[in-house]
């Protein structure tokens, strides 16, 4: 069940009533059962993996509050990291084990059945294990206590809003919320819950899968395409991702919203940075913050000097490439943006920035950090390292052949749209608060976004791209 | 642990239930002027455009015509396949040879799962036949094709099946914008309106004969064709092609039609696209040969013994002149 399917559009509004007209101590144990409709609608198998989570998870926060042998109490982490990870490896980064393996047998001349040895991914596995890893250092660090209802946690872990792809919430943050006696939402909040999802509906239906065909159409034989195609491939998928993936994060908010629960922000107009540090504190922020409190910092962070510190930055970063799939072009991505980072600190401890740059600086910078952006995008997106190499040699060899003037029309509509919608978004900073005070200009976003959606929908769905992490 | 603070309520938003339901309204009101207003507009612009496609692609479209106005009638035979037979097939040299009535249904990329629905669900229902001729050659057991085809047959809007297909159909049938979304979204159709070109029907329809192609073809053999047509060939699904060929078979025996294979002739160049060339080409040609054996379906090899492969326009059609000889070498083993 995808967020735009119609067994979505049925499946919310209903979950919805049903959760404000329950009774208060029943309106969890909806929310579990929701979820748990919601996750098995894609393999009802893979259940147990959740359930499995919850239940070592939940023993293991209770066991961390309760044991004060310190050793006991690392024992008790080394167990939910162990299992978490091992849950993560075993789905996760099966595969790439098994392509080697196939590799070396096919070698050997054996020839192995591979599909045989595939594993099929649990679809927000990433996701809802980094979730309930949080849960239980930030108990070891003593930074909250365990919830005492294991109803509570297995909404926590499975919430079906960000089940699948984040954001990827804290428990100090979701927790108090499940926990709360919640009071049905007024008419503006529902209002703006349904205008969060309107939005990303727009962002993921209008622009997202507005560009997939030109994405596929530049990388699928990058060769054979010209320099400008190329470059229309990769503007296209800078879009796409940033639709598919924003877009996805804001239903998920509004769909939370509407229970009475706030979600994280996830993307802060990411496209608008003048530089790459604060492109990351744009960009899948939880996943970012997730990263710095317990990889980055754990690692020394910015504490033992510069080369540590660019080590740390370069590591986190590595990991968080591989985060999203065992592979070498997530790796490379990972790696690319770690060494920018590295090297915009270097440059910012060096050359100290000017209070208030001009224009020309401000519009310089944010055109280079964009560029360094999409060039790593090439690696996310390409399917082999080979592929990623063609793009990118095609790109800089500078090879002739116009793409169709439709092409560029088509990824001129996405890079305006989205620039349009994050430079409102930036500028008035909270639209569902703009909406309650100007209800003439919200309705005719409103109706701008329903014709939107009429006019780029009704051909098949596309799965969002960020469930396969 | 802290609570998130509330994005929704400050001084300047207005204030008691009826303040914001009155606010809401207001919204609503806009927001459905601007959908009247883009809907009219729709409706003005949208006939300037191509006409909407509503069908699988243009040819379908076309094609549905022709069908519609055989409604009723009968025809001895019904041909159908990819754009090979489409293109390699020509019906009136086939009724010149035998006396027979006969129709091309084959569309473009209509590998046999594809074929299924357009025969069974589209032509027979109005036109009865008595011998339905399925063109083949090892490029319908194209997985790439069997996957994008077949998403694309279920996603027009004259085919898609369940609850969306009936809300679309009736969504077009009362709005502009959903009747002309495809073509309002589409800068090629924008770009025909304002170069005076002929939107993608119209652009068939000068190609299409009641009975097939017209030989307008141009010479093919571009890197591109081949890319392509190779890429086709490498994902091989063997298994979803037969079922459809079972399934047909299965339907047009309970409805006592006679169903007959044409295995189409190919160049060279074409069996040396395949993964491993001649080798993945014989196997896949085995396969299908077997499943008729097992069907007791006739298979008419044309392939075999051709032997001009100068008459291919590109690697995988025939030119007329190659299209009359395989009409007349088919009505040669069907008479």
């Amino acid at each position: 069940m995808v967020f735009n399917s119609l067994q979505y559009a049925v499946f919310l509004p209903f979950v919805v009533l049903l959760h404000w007209a329950l009774p208060a101590r029943f309106r969890l144990a909806l929310i579990v059962f929701a979820s748990y409709v919601f996750y098995g609608s894609w393999d009802w198998r893979f259940l147990s993996l959740l359930v499995i989570s919850t239940l070592v998870d939940f023993t293991v926060g209770d066991r961390l509050h309760r044991e004060v042998s310190h050793d006991k109490r690392r024992l008790w982490l080394l167990l939910s990291i162990v299992v978490n990870l091992g849950i993560l490896g075993a789905f996760k980064y099966s595969n790439f084990f098994v392509d080697s393996a196939v590799d070396l047998l096919n070698g050997a001349g054996l020839g192995p059945n591979e599909p045989l040895l595939r594993v099929i991914l649990p679809v927000g596995i990433s996701f809802y294990t980094f979730q309930t890893l949080s849960y239980t250092i930030d108990i070891y660090r003593g930074r909250i206590e365990p919830t005492k209802s294991l109803i509570t946690f297995a909404a926590y872990v499975a919430y079906f809003p960000q089940l699948v792809a984040g954001p990827i919430e804290r428990a100090q943050r979701l927790l108090p919320q499940l926990e709360a006696e919640r009071h049905s939402p007024d008419l503006a909040r529902v209002q703006s819950g349904v205008g969060l999802i309107l939005l990303g509906l727009v962002k993921k239906v209008v622009l997202a899968d507005t560009m997939a065909p030109l994405v596929q159409t530049a990388f699928t034989d990058p060769d054979s395409q010209g320099s400008v195609a190329l470059a229309v491939g990769v503007l296209a998928f800078a879009v796409q991702i940033y639709g598919d993936f924003s877009g996805y994060s804001d239903i998920a908010r509004g769909s939370s919203r509407l229970l009475g629960i706030e979600l994280v922000v996830n993307f802060r107009q990411p496209y608008l940075s003048e530089n790459i540090t604060d492109f990351w504190r744009r960009w899948h922020i939880s996943l970012s913050d997730w990263l710095r409190d317990y990889l980055y910092i754990p690692l020394g962070g910015n504490r033992g000097g510069q080369v540590r510190t660019y080590r740390n930055l370069m590591l986190t970063m590595l990991i968080g490439g591989l985060w999203h799939g065992a592979s070498w072009n997530f790796a490379l991505w990972g790696g690319l943006h770690g060494g920018y980072l590295a090297v915009h600190r270097l440059l910012r401890d060096r050359v100290p920035a000017r209070e208030h740059p001009p224009m020309a600086t401000r519009v310089g910078a944010w055109a280079f950090t964009f560029a360094l952006v999409n060039l790593a995008w090439v690696f996310f997106r390409a399917d082999s390292f080979d592929q990623a190499f063609s793009v990118v040699s095609g790109l800089l060899a500078v090879r002739g052949g116009m793409p169709p003037i439709e092409d560029l029309i088509l990824v001129l509509f996405g890079l305006g749209g989205t620039a349009l919608i994050d430079l409102i978004l930036q500028s008035r900073l909270d639209l569902p608060r703009e909406a309650v005070r100007h209800p003439i200009g919200a309705g005719v976003g409103v109706g701008l976004g329903l014709v939107g959606l009429v006019l780029f929908s009704g051909s098949t769905v596309v799965p969002f791209i960020y469930f396969q992490f | 642990m802290t609570m998130t603070p509330d994005p929704l309520h400050d001084d300047a938003a207005p204030r008691g239930p009826s303040a914001v339901r009155s606010s809401v309204l207001r919204l609503l009101a806009a927001a459905a002027v601007v959908v009247l207003v883009a809907e009219l507009a729709a409706r003005v612009v949208g006939g300037q455009l191509a006409e909407p496609l509503a069908w699988y692609d243009a040819t379908t479209q076309l094609k549905d015509g022709q069908v519609d106005e055989l409604a009723g009638t009968g025809l001895d035979d019904m041909v159908i396949g990819t754009s090979m037979t489409l293109r390699g097939f020509d019906t009136q040299t086939y009724v010149d040879a035998t006396g027979r009535t006969a129709y091309n249904a084959a569309l473009p990329g209509a590998v046999p799962s594809v074929n299924e629905r357009w025969l069974l669900d589209e032509i027979l229902p109005r036109v009865r036949t008595g011998r339905v001729i399925l063109g083949i050659q090892t490029i319908d057991f194209s997985a790439e094709l069997h996957d994008e085809n077949l998403a694309r047959w279920e996603a027009a809007r004259s085919t898609r099946t369940g609850f969306l297909g009936s809300l679309e159909r009736w969504g077009s049938s009362v709005s502009g914008l959903i009747r002309h979304r495809q073509e309002l979204r589409d800068p090629a159709a924008w770009m025909n309106l304002v170069r005076d070109r002929p939107g993608p029907i119209e652009d068939t329809a000068g190609t299409l004969t009641d009975l097939g192609f017209r030989d307008v073809y141009v010479d093919d053999f571009t890197d591109f064709a081949r890319d392509r047509t190779a890429h086709e060939l490498a994902t091989i699904n063997l298994e979803a092609a037969s079922e459809a060929i079972t399934r047909m078979a299965s339907a047009l025996e309970a409805e006592g039609i006679e169903l007959v294979l044409v295995e189409m002739p190919v160049p060279q160049a074409y069996i040396d696209l395949h993964l491993e060339g001649q080798t993945s080409y014989d196997e896949i040609r085995a396969h299908y040969r077997g499943l008729a054996d097992n069907l007791g379906i006739e298979l008419i090899d044309l392939a075999t013994d051709w032997d001009a492969d100068e008459r291919f326009t590109d690697y995988t059609h025939l030119d007329v002149v190659g299209a009359q000889r395989v009409a007349e070498l088919v009505a040669g083993q069907l008479n």
